[in-house]
């Protein structure tokens, strides 16, 4: 595998938000679930600046959707994870599963 | 509740107010042009939300803070040419600046009679040869580094080498009328340094304008590299 294939964590966090989210993965929904789920409130520009960037890694893909009154008559940008993001993800994990095995959490401060 | 920090999230009243206008131009000049439709439908979303549930005051700060951060990420995408060309403007004025403080103060140098009969009078003569439609579009390429076409681009050269040649030009007039206003009325000897120093000050400041308007010149010219007259 590799080296560029690693996902940073920021990265995991939203391929992971948009997969859990499937059909329904638009800015809104990706903030709401990171707030939700992993208590961290990222700021919109800080978002896109990384789907912009995985998207442009072929790990995501997108399309505008319709637009709505409560948007101001603006679309929504769906997206979705490809096959290449949700191998880059398997991999991501396999690797931090293979660096976490046989590690005791007493060397890590843990008791 | 959604993307609101408690921090910004005070009160409770329910209110109905618009995103902040400015805020939004702002972004809407910063982001890429992909990006302009679902980011601001997201925050304009969100800020409908945020409102059924805090005061606008709250609700204002915390558009504002996403604005200002979202600006932050993407302006050194898209606004690059305009970075550069303000880092360059600033950078030879503080060398000016620096050069004047090396001469005795930089106190002498400023005399605004002399700009006045310089520059305003440079800009009535390009509008009249352009248009200010042409006038605006070329200050608007030149600040947003964008070029539409080779038309485009002759005209809003044409606009700067016209703006630094006629500065130049009546720097070059109103100096000269100096000097014989100076020679006609010569009584006392000592009287010819401040008066001849004034009177340059005047060319000074033209060429000054002249080789700002010489840059602006050249980079829209380089913008339009690779464009063909097909693309007219």
């Amino acid at each position: 595998m590799g080296k560029s294939r690693f996902l940073g964590e920021f990265e995991q966090f939203v391929l992971l938000a948009i997969l859990r989210l499937g059909e329904q993965a638009y800015g809104t929904t990706i903030r709401q679930i990171l707030l939700d789920v992993i208590q961290r409130d990222v700021s919109i520009g800080a978002l896109y600046t990384t789907l912009t960037r995985l998207e442009e890694k072929g790990l995501l893909s997108s399309a505008m959707g319709e637009a709505t009154a409560e948007r101001g008559g603006r679309a929504k940008k769906y997206f979705k994870i490809t096959g290449e993001g949700k191998r880059a993800l398997a991999e991501t994990r396999q690797s931090l599963d293979a660096m976490w095995r046989d590690v005791k959490l007493s060397f890590v401060g843990v008791q | 509740m959604a993307g609101c920090k408690t921090e910004f999230c005070w009160g409770a009243v329910v209110n109905n107010n618009s995103p902040p206008r400015l805020a939004e131009a702002l972004l809407a000049k910063i982001l890429p042009a992909h990006l302009k439709d679902p980011l601001l439908g997201d925050l304009e979303e969100q800020f409908r939300e945020i409102q059924l549930k805090h005061n606008k005051q709250s609700c204002q700060l915390w558009y504002w803070r996403q604005a200002l951060i979202t600006s932050f990420h993407f302006v050194n995408q898209t606004q690059k040419a305009l970075i550069m060309f303000a880092f360059s403007i600033v950078f030879f004025a503080g060398l000016t600046f620096f050069a004047m403080e090396l001469s005795g103060g930089s106190s002498m140098f400023f005399d605004v009679p002399s700009f006045i009969i310089t520059l305003p009078p440079a800009l009535v003569f390009t509008l009249a040869v352009t248009s200010p439609a042409k006038v605006k579009q070329a200050f608007s390429s030149l600040l947003s580094g964008h070029v539409e076409s080779l038309r485009h681009v002759q005209s809003s050269a044409m606009v700067f080498d016209v703006l630094g040649s006629s500065c130049l030009w009546l720097g070059a007039i109103m100096t000269l009328l100096g000097w014989v206003a100076m020679g006609s009325n010569i009584t006392e000897v000592k009287v010819i340094g401040p008066a001849f120093a004034v009177s340059v000050l005047t060319l000074m400041y033209a060429m000054s304008v002249k080789l700002v308007c010489y840059v602006a010149s050249q980079r829209i010219t380089y913008l339009g590299q690779g464009l063909t007259t097909n693309s007219d």
